[in-house]
Order: structure tokens, then C-alpha cells, then sequence
């Protein structure tokens, strides 16, 4: 009799406790800091305005920029012991919008990072459909809508041609092949609370130059989307890959 | 004893009402307010159809096909409010453009393609005539943007969605959201498309015993069989879709004005292949072809029995038949043709559900 109430009793404790198992167990809590990080747009270090007429590139080419805008996605910081932090970002870098060209970084584990990454495009997965809010809504026009997927890279302006007549310069850069990965080496920074702000500059006119030089005089007109374009998707890819160096930590 | 098995019922009822307490409890009410949730729509897969797939990130609604639907006729996504997907996409025409070769855009512009059905859509694979667009979802913001079809901004389309007295709070009703996306007006539209369905043809009924073919539409089938008369099948496959959703160079020209698949793979061998279209309500779809440059079945069949042109990408099946031109007689042909038109389906162009709705 005393074993059968004893059973029935330590039964139902048990299911008690069980009962609580939604509980989180409790974690050490690691600190992290919130970290904002810009990016810089220049030509030739200087900071871009679409009010300017005299850039001038590796080709000696003289252009405008009416629209400039690229994605900034997953990057990722790599600290000290190589461990790599992801950010499931998708950003929308773009000169119109500067309140667009900052954003937040939360909840990075406090540690010395050496190395960003960022992918410079929008991944494989996510590029098959535009059924996608935040910066990957197509209403950012960043998107063929004839033949879905995304458009990474857009600069739009004019430019002067051989013979000193100014032409219309569109660069609409996309398609797996010209997925840019850009590896930047960090001063060995410290991410404790303290420091918050990073800012990464990005060059124009690298990506006309830096592996290959760009001439509008035959790129003046690029869609990704017919078989001559891909010379210039690759020779783009390389050249935004080093297009991007890290300005300052603050 | 009792007194245990009392103690024991306690106990468990204890843990019973324990263990509920962290369960939503959801009051039944009969009024339908905006944050009721959306209700579920289950979309029959019609007999003799391969399964339908519903993307797990657009469950199908109530609320979400009525919005889509709305949308669908609502000429407010073009650039002057004068065009909806409707207006090319017509139900007595099996959601095409009428007998119009090129539809005419907002702007008094023509488009290159002749306008393709919305119909039984759930079953394709890729959409357009040379499959750019890779959802029922993606697909729907092309003609809204293209310059020659709708020429309007998505930001000019959610503006006006935003600041409409109705439609923030049916996206509300679809999704649990008033805030307007891009993402949802393709989820919606594309929810309402997904329920354009034509399965009760003469053929589906004669396919479930429901009627006799005549004997000319029998000697039809025959032939539509046959590898060496119509040879429709290899393409078309018989049964449910019609189609192979496959794309094919159907050996229409030597010179490829326009490029089709090629456009979108940058692969030689997709030069001059388009995708091959469903053939159900094919009588209500003319003119045809990816240009419309056939007005009638006669001139379809024609073209396949000797007109057709041989180039490297052309279709195998069509290749072969290339010492077979002039094989089908004037009465095979005919019997050809009424074997298509018995899939037309009537209840399809006159069903209430696809209707504008009121």
C-alpha cells in the first residue's frame, strides 16, 4: 500500500518538473557590443556627389553618376582564434540614400577581430526569387523582373564617348558569375562596448581599374543578361573585389 | 486503496491543468475582425493531375486568392489606373488577349509576345515564353514594370495600395499585416492565379466515362498519337497538362527575331526555343505561336504536317518528321482539330470564382 502512494507521488513530481521544460536553461552570458558600419562612397577618395560631372577613369574616360547602388550581404567577422561571426544582413548600399549606407550590427560577442567579409551581391539561394521584403524587395528596383534575379551592382550617368559626345552609361552587374566576395584584413580591432563604429570606403573608379580596366567607350551599356556581357561581369567581379579598403575604427 | 486512487487522480489532474496552461486559448467568435486569422484554402488537385505543390512561403487563403483576385482586375497597378492583368488576360478567352496578335500597353505601345494564358498555372515550372521569371510569384511584377505592358513603378503600385480606403485592411485580412509589400501583392496575385484551373473539358468528362467522343474526334486522338501523323504527344503530352513545360525550337523560323530561352540561359542551344504552351482551351487562344503569327488551327497544323524549318536547334521529334512533310490528308487534319476542340472547357471561361470580383 505505502510503496503504491509512494509511486503514485514520486510519478507526478516527475511530471511536474517535466512540465517546466520550456524553461531556458540558464547561459553564461557572453557581452556583446552593437556595431554600426558605414560605408564610404568615393572616387578617388573623395566622397561622391551626383552633382559632379568630372570623374575620370583608369581609361581616361569622363562620367557621371546619377545611381550608384550595390548590395552588402552575410558578412562576417573573423576574430583572433579565426572564429567567424555571421551576419545575416542583406544592406542596399546606395549614394541617394545615406541613411541606408550606415547600418547596425547587433549582438557581435566582444573580441579582437582581424579580418571582414562580405559578399557583394545577393547569395544563390536568395537570388532566385523576388519574393522578398526588407532591401530585397523589388521595389528598390535592384531586380530583372523579365528574368528573376538580382541586379548586385547599378551605376547609372553618362559619359563622354571618342568623340566628345556625352552618352548614356548603363552598368546593371548580376548572375552567379559576377558574385563578388571581398576579404578585408582588419588592424586587429577590438570589439568590447567602447568601440562601436566602423567605416569601410568603397572606390568607383577600382572598379573600373584595379585588375582591369574598364573603357565606357565598350562598357557603356551592360545588362548581364546576353552572352557578350560576361567578359565584363568577370572582369567586374575582380575589380569590386578590390575595390573596398577599411577606412577607421571608432 | 481508494484512497490512493483518489490521491493518484488528484495528482494527474494537478499536472493536467499545470501542463495547460502555457496553450493559447483561442475564443471562438463569430465576427470576422481584422485580426482573425486568414482561412486556410485547401486547392483540389482535379482527377488524373499530377499533385499540386504549394509553396510552403505562400500558403493558400481565403483572404489571400479573394485579394489576389481583386488585384488581379484592379487597373490601379498600371501607370494612368486604365490596365489590370484582366485586360490581356480575359476569361472567355481563356485568360488571353482576345484575338490580338501584340497586346497595346498604358502607353500606346505594343509588346513583341503574344499574350499567354493564365491557366493552370499551379503546374508550370517556369513562366513567360522563354521562362525568365522562375515563380507564379516572380512573375507577377514584370508586366506590372514592363514599359509596353502595365508601365508602372512598384513604389508607384504600393503608394497607391497604401493610401487606398480597402486595400490596407484586406492585406490585413490575407496576411496580418497593413504595412503593404511588394512581397505580399505577389503572394497575393499569385494565390488567386494558382486557382485558375481548367480540368472539365468534353475530354476530362469523356476521360471519366462521362460522355463519348465523336467518332471524328476519336480518329482525332488517334492521330494527335500517332508518331507518324500528328505526332502532338511528345510535346504535348496527353492527359492532364498538356504540355512537357519543357522548351522547344518548333521550327517556325531560319532566323531567330527573337531569341526566346536564349535570353534568359545565354545558351546557344536555347536559341529560338520558347516554352511549350498547354493545349487545353486551345480553341479560345488563338492567334498562336510566342509572335501569334497563326490565326487558325489549320494554319497550326500546317505548319507541323510540312512548313515546318529544320536549323540545329530544332526539336528532334520535329526534325524527324522532316521526310514525312504533306503526311496528314485534308480529313486528318480536320480530325486533328476537333480533337483539340474538344478541350475547351466551358464551365472554365464561364466560372463565377474567376470572375471580377464585385
Amino acid at each position: 500500500m505505502k510503496i503504491t502512494y509512494l509511486n503514485s507521488l514520486i510519478i507526478a513530481i516527475t511530471l511536474l518538473v517535466s512540465c517546466g521544460k520550456d524553461t531556458p536553461p540558464t547561459l553564461a552570458k557572453v557581452a556583446t557590443t552593437n556595431l554600426s558600419i558605414t560605408f564610404n562612397n568615393t572616387v578617388n577618395g573623395k566622397t561622391i556627389s551626383s552633382s559632379d560631372t568630372n570623374y575620370r577613369n583608369a581609361a581616361g574616360n569622363l562620367y557621371t553618376i546619377n545611381l550608384l547602388k550595390y548590395y552588402v550581404t552575410n558578412l562576417v567577422l573573423v576574430d583572433e582564434n579565426k572564429k567567424e561571426w555571421l551576419a545575416k544582413n542583406y544592406n542596399l548600399i546606395n549614394i541617394e540614400e545615406p541613411t541606408q549606407n550606415t547600418f547596425l550590427l547587433s549582438g557581435i560577442p566582444n573580441a579582437k577581430y582581424t579580418q571582414l567579409k562580405f559578399m557583394l551581391g545577393v547569395d544563390s539561394l536568395r537570388n532566385t526569387t523576388g519574393v522578398q521584403d526588407g532591401y530585397l524587395d523589388p521595389s528598390y528596383g535592384m531586380i530583372w523582373d523579365w528574368n528573376t534575379g538580382y541586379i548586385f551592382f547599378k551605376h547609372e550617368g553618362n559619359y563622354k564617348n571618342t568623340l566628345n559626345e556625352i552618352k548614356p552609361l548603363r552598368l546593371h552587374l548580376g548572375k552567379d558569375l559576377s558574385r563578388g566576395n571581398v576579404e578585408l584584413d582588419l588592424p586587429l580591432i577590438n570589439i568590447n562596448g567602447a568601440l562601436s563604429k566602423l567605416t569601410i570606403d568603397f572606390d568607383l573608379n577600382k572598379a573600373y581599374a584595379v585588375q582591369n580596366t574598364i573603357d565606357f567607350n565598350i562598357d557603356n551599356d551592360r545588362q548581364s543578361t546576353a552572352a557578350v556581357d560576361t567578359f565584363w561581369m568577370v572582369n567586374m567581379r575582380k575589380n569590386l573585389e578590390k575595390s573596398f579598403t577599411f577606412g577607421k575604427a571608432e | 486503496m481508494k484512497k490512493n486512487i483518489v490521491i493518484i487522480f488528484i495528482a494527474f489532474a494537478v499536472i493536467i491543468i499545470a501542463c495547460q496552461k502555457d496553450r493559447d486559448i483561442v475564443a471562438p467568435g463569430p465576427i470576422l475582425g481584422n485580426d482573425t486569422p486568414a482561412t486556410p484554402y485547401n486547392l483540389l488537385t482535379p482527377i488524373g493531375f499530377p499533385p499540386i505543390k504549394i509553396p510552403a512561403t505562400n500558403p493558400m487563403t481565403v483572404e489571400g486568392i479573394a485579394l489576389g483576385r481583386k488585384l488581379f482586375y484592379d487597373p490601379i497597378l498600371s501607370l494612368d489606373n486604365t490596365q489590370a492583368c484582366a485586360s490581356c488576360h480575359k476569361q472567355n478567352f481563356a485568360f488571353t488577349d482576345s484575338n490580338t496578335t501584340f497586346s497595346k500597353g498604358v502607353s500606346g505601345a505594343f509588346g513583341v509576345r503574344n499574350a499567354p494564358p493564365v491557366m493552370n498555372l499551379a503546374w508550370e515550372k517556369k513562366f513567360f515564353w522563354d521562362g525568365g521569371a522562375a515563380t507564379i510569384e516572380d512573375q507577377v511584377i514584370g508586366p506590372i514594370q514592363n514599359p509596353v505592358e502595365m508601365h508602372e513603378t512598384l513604389t508607384n503600385v504600393l503608394s497607391k495600395l497604401r493610401s487606398h480606403a480597402e486595400y490596407p485592411k484586406l492585406f490585413k485580412r490575407a496576411f496580418g499585416t497593413d504595412s503593404i509589400t511588394t512581397m505580399l501583392l505577389m503572394k497575393a496575385v499569385a494565390q488567386f492565379e494558382r486557382t485558375i484551373i481548367s480540368a472539365n473539358s468534353k475530354y476530362d468528362k469523356y476521360v471519366r466515362g462521362e460522355l463519348d467522343l465523336s467518332a471524328d474526334e476519336l480518329a482525332g486522338k488517334e492521330l494527335y498519337l500517332d508518331q507518324t501523323k500528328g505526332d502532338c504527344i511528345h510535346c504535348h503530352i496527353l492527359g492532364s497538362t498538356f504540355t512537357d513545360f519543357d522548351f522547344k525550337n518548333n521550327g517556325l523560323d531560319s532566323v531567330f527575331k527573337d531569341l526566346g530561352r536564349y535570353k534568359i540561359t545565354l545558351n546557344d542551344a536555347d536559341k529560338g526555343k520558347f516554352k511549350t504552351p498547354t493545349l487545353r482551351n486551345i480553341e479560345l487562344t488563338a492567334p498562336y505561336m510566342h509572335d501569334g503569327r497563326f490565326t487558325t488551327l489549320e494554319q497550326v497544323i500546317e505548319h507541323y504536317n510540312s512548313d515546318f524549318i529544320i536549323t540545329p536547334t530544332t526539336d528532334v521529334n520535329i526534325a524527324l518528321l522532316d521526310k514525312l512533310r504533306g503526311r496528314l490528308s485534308p480529313i486528318e487534319k480536320t480530325q486533328i482539330i476537333a480533337f483539340l476542340k474538344t478541350l475547351t472547357d466551358y464551365d472554365f471561361i464561364t466560372n463565377p470564382n474567376f470572375k471580377k470580383p464585385q
